[in-house]
């Protein structure tokens, strides 16, 4: 056991030695399963702590529902016992301590590779995620890169027009689109395509992918064009915000002053110089949006009738299928552990001063 | 300075294009007073109205019409399962499933109030000298569970129905909501199953083991395919039953019996149905039902996208919301039609507690003298509510039973209708007057306040329960209005039993006498006022459970209708709780589609539509 340890210590020195990168990402990788581990458990905690549970909330849910109602087919006025509620707790796993169930749930997933069944449905959650998931990431990624690219020529184009009336202008807009509530652009934005025609009302084609790849392209870019205008408007403002006033902290900078006295051209010194650095804050700040943009989406998805995942967890939320909710969960805090490690091997990428070295 | 100009044409442009967006998105009405909105919009009810058609259904009043077209609808929910069993519980899968199953064995028609074959004949058989009942059924010769794209049919027999009877729905494990209605309450208080008994390959019997009113409620059922459930119930019990049929089968590999297949489910996004040719409901010159050929509905949650895409031309039909009638009605050039449904057969109701478990005094001694709750009834403008709320498309709710319900009776109706003075006569019968300040209060000179509560997330129960403190507030009484969340308000109703007036509702309305019996009965966990009594707390109520168990074991029509007519007369004149109003539904149905009949007994059938010849 001890020449185990050893040895396991001896290659992580040896790791570190050799390949500091590779080191630092492992180190986050095995905070990142700690910390995933110990979330999953606070949530166990806290849903035992949250008064009632999905089994109570369906039987009121049923008591209502059929009160006094038609009394059709075979349904009766329902007389749920306690036995028959025990019954109910214990197919579900909810009458063992929340420890337990979260052990469950563990095993589960490490043994068995198997994210568990919805709770209500008894559907495989790796399939409700799988059939949603991608066209999240599809919808998310588009619109980082368009707000990411945009905002940057912007930012960068305004932070060069400083004291003009087009950056008065300019801040205004960015600091009125950033204060505008995003639910009710994209209501505006939708109502926009009803009048107008011009645009469909909801953000995915009406058929699917299989039955004609080429026209499913085409519709899809349609449908997502007013989503991702949305989007788009929401972001933009803040982001464009961050990168002109840390281009202007740069440009301000005496090393900024130095290289135009050389004579260095003003091209050369906003984009060689100033604007690589203000990447370091948008990085830095950057390790939140992909988590951001998923639970962004949710409205959209919502509004928009978008079929990602945010919707479907929304709907888990609402019904209190735990086990679905928790898998979201464990999604979002992955993406934005995730982030932050992506954030960190850009930051040493972009910024010489940041590198891993054994030095 | 060039640049200058550009950039700030360019700021200008992007800045008017998003505000000239966002008020062509708005509308451009000037703005008028709350008060002047609402005369408006009573003087514009009769308008309302002559802008929609009537056009009730019936028995037997449906064209033969033509086979083909496209039905577009869309649905607010996904599925969350292909499998009966768990689609007990869950409202989005059964509305999905129920389309490819046989339909029950009998139908009710509201019309003329009266039973008829469904995919199966019946008959009764009265034994009196046994005091016991059979109910026969003989299934149709032509019902088959047909699989999409192929030959293959299986037939379905009377083991399908045992099967089902017997280990589906009288399987306790399962837990199906149908469980409990196999057991009768015989008059020694013990319960007994009704029994099911095969008599030939295509019969099937109930043995009830007494004689009930209405038989054919409780015998009546559909079935799932046993040649799936069966295997799996053998080989992998309760569990194994369960395991089948996930989100995630092939849909086009699910069997039908109904009027549909299901071709296509992308999770989402829509559902696809077409038509199942071998499906037993035929019109009169054999023609299959439906007339379309496909059934095509988006998944669409956001009732306002779902209102964008009616009006954009993507759904053929659409129930009207309260709020976009106006705006359907008046939009010019239209290609659809608006239906008047007329009132609906549910509705709101005010219901006082009066359990000493969860109610303190002086409260409680108030709310158990039925002058008080005849005088709240008094002062409960409906016609106020029809007026301010409905916009005038709406009914005041002055009878207990639905329309629709066999012993409905136009002629007995709540008579504590609004009249204040008659409501301060009542309350100074029991000692409550008012004061010199105008203030309630009772003998002992308390000040008569209680709470209201119902769900914040109501808009229209909100604005009731103002109303009714108002008119209440005008005669010295306060009412403080209490939203709350839902589920705390069940919990409320359930558990805690700690609340004082309640405005909400419950399933659709009083539609058959025996209808919430954990509701009207006092030993029910329902009986919203005082609920699980072990003996009837008041003598009315020992009548009333009398009258409900009577009129239950009743089946003489005659003998029963004098029954249930004591039964509603009594909660009409104590009044635990009074209904309010009967909203108006609408429907909006595209004008290419023929064959359309729509009101609230019978709703929509959309299975009768067909295109019109232009079309």
């Amino acid at each position: 056991m001890k020449q185990f340890y050893l040895k396991i210590m001896g290659l992580i020195f040896k790791i570190k030695g050799a390949h500091p990168l590779l080191h630092f990402i492992l180190g986050r990788f095995v905070s990142m399963v700690v910390i995933l581990f110990i979330l999953g458990f606070a949530v166990f905690a806290l849903m035992e702590l949250a008064p009632g549970d999905i089994v109570e909330k369906h039987v009121q849910a049923q008591l209502m529902s059929e009160g006094s109602g038609i009394g059709n087919a075979m349904s009766s006025d329902l007389e749920y016992s306690e036995e028959k509620i025990a019954d109910m707790r214990a197919e579900l796993g909810l009458d063992k301590p929340f420890y337990m169930q979260y052990l469950h749930w563990l095993k589960q997933i490490i043994v068995e590779h198997d994210l568990g069944k919805s709770m209500i449905s008894r559907a495989p959650i790796l399939y409700l995620i799988k059939t949603r998931i991608f066209n999240s990431i599809l919808l998310n990624l588009i619109s980082l890169f368009m707000l990411t690219f945009i905002s940057f020529a912007l930012g960068i184009y305004f932070s060069s027009k400083v004291g003009t009336r087009t950056d008065l202008a300019a801040t205004f807009t960015a600091l009125f689109l950033h204060s505008f509530p995003g639910l009710l652009l994209l209501i505006l934005l939708q109502l926009f395509a009803a009048v107008t025609g011009l645009f469909p009302v909801t953000a995915y084609p009406g058929f699917p992918f299989a039955e004609d790849p080429g026209r499913f392209v085409f519709s899809y870019m349609h449908h997502i064009t007013l989503p991702l205008i949305g989007a788009f408007l929401g972001g933009i403002g803040g982001t464009m915000r961050m990168i002109r006033a840390t281009m202007l902290d740069q440009l301000g900078q005496p090393y900024i002053t130095a290289l135009r006295a050389r004579g260095i051209s003003e091209g050369r010194v906003y984009f060689a110089h100033a604007f690589r650095n203000t990447l370091n804050p948008y990085i830095t700040s950057s390790a939140n949006l992909l988590a951001g943009l998923f639970s962004g989406s949710l409205i959209l998805e919502i509004i928009f009738s978008y079929p990602g995942i945010g919707r479907l967890m929304y709907e888990a939320v609402l019904q209190e299928d735990i086990y679905l909710v928790l898998a979201n969960l464990m999604f979002t805090s992955f993406l934005v552990l995730l982030g932050m490690v992506l954030a960190d091997i850009l930051l040493a990428v972009v910024d010489p001063r940041i590198r891993y070295s054994n030095k | 300075m060039k640049t200058y100009r550009f950039s700030t044409l360019l700021c200008t442009i992007f800045i008017s294009g998003f505000l000239l967006f966002a008020l062509a998105s708005c509308s451009r009405e000037e703005e008028m007073t709350l008060e002047e909105a609402q005369a408006l919009k009573v003087e514009n009810q009769a308008g309302i109205l002559a802008g929609t058609i009537k056009k009730p259904g019936g028995t037997d009043i449906y064209a033969i019409g033509k086979s083909g077209g496209i039905w577009n609808s869309s649905l607010t929910g996904d599925p969350k399962t292909f499998n009966l069993i768990i689609a007990d519980s869950d409202g989005d899968s059964s509305a999905v499933i129920n389309t490819l199953l046989p339909g029950g064995l009998v139908q009710y028609d509201p019309y003329i109030k009266e039973w008829k074959s469904g995919c199966a004949d019946f008959e009764i058989t009265v034994f009196e000298d046994e005091d016991r009942m059979d109910v026969l059924f003989t299934l149709r010769d032509d019902l088959y569970w047909s699989f999409f794209d192929s030959d293959e049919k299986i037939k379905i027999t009377a083991d399908d129905l045992i099967f089902w009877y017997d280990e589906i729905y009288g399987n306790s494990d399962l837990q199906m909501t149908a469980y409990s209605g196999q057991f009768m309450t015989m008059s020694d208080g013990t319960d007994v199953r009704i029994e099911m008994e095969k008599l030939d390959d295509m019969t099937v019997v109930f043995h009830y083991p007494r004689i009930v009113a209405n038989p054919l409620l409780t015998s009546n059922m559909t079935f799932g395919p046993r040649f799936i459930y069966e295997p799996a119930l053998r080989e992998g019990g309760v569990q194994g039953v369960k395991e089948i049929l996930s989100i995630d089968t092939d849909v086009k590999t699910l069997p039908s019996a109904g009027a549909y297949f299901l071709t296509e489910y992308t999770p989402g996004v829509r559902l696809v149905y077409e038509r199942n040719n071998d499906h037993w409901d035929k019109d009169k010159e054999g023609n299959p039902l439906p007339y379309f050929e496909k059934s095509i509905n988006k998944i669409v949650p956001n009732m306002n996208t779902n209102y964008l895409l009616f009006k954009n031309g993507e759904r053929d039909g659409y129930a009207v919301r309260a709020e976009d009638l106006d705006d359907l009605i008046n939009t010019e050039n239209k290609d659809y039609s608006i239906y008047d449904g007329g009132a609906t057969m549910g509705s709101n109701f005010i219901c006082f507690n009066q359990n000493p478990s969860g109610l303190e005094e002086p409260v409680l001694s108030w709310f158990t003298q039925k002058e008080f709750r005849q005088a709240m009834s008094r002062l409960t403008n409906r016609d106020r509510m029809v007026k301010q709320i409905y916009r005038g498309l709406a009914t005041p709710a002055l009878h207990h039973y639905a329309i629709a319900n066999p012993y409905y009776d136009e002629s007995i109706s709540n008579v504590y209708t609004y009249n204040p003075e008659e409501a301060l006569k009542l309350l100074e019968s029991i000692g409550i007057k008012q004061d010199e300040k105008g203030t309630m209060r009772d003998t002992e000179g308390r000040a008569i306040e209680f709470d209201i509560i119902t769900n914040s997330d109501n808009n229209i129960r909100m604005d009731a329960a103002s109303i009714f403190a108002d008119e209440c507030g005008k005669v010295g009484i306060k009412v403080n209005l209490t939203p709350l969340d839902f589920q705390k308000m069940i919990e409320m109703l359930t558990a805690t039993y700690d609340w004082h007036v309640i405005l909400i509702s419950l399933g659709s309305g009083n539609y058959w006498p025996t209808g919430g019996s954990n509701v009207w009965s006092s030993d029910g966990n329902l009986h919203l006022w005082n609920p699980l009594q072990k003996e009837p707390a008041t003598d009315w109520e020992a009548r009333v459970d009398y009258l409900y168990n009577e009129g239950s074991f009743t089946p003489d029509p005659v003998a029963a209708k004098e029954i249930w007519d004591e039964f509603q007369s009594i909660l009409l004149e104590e009044l635990p709780l009074y209904y309010l109003v009967h909203q108006n539904s609408f429907y909006a149905i595209r004008d290419k589609w023929d064959n359309v009949f729509y009101d609230n007994l019978g709703g929509l059938d959309t299975n009768r539509l067909f295109l019109k010849d232009s079309e």
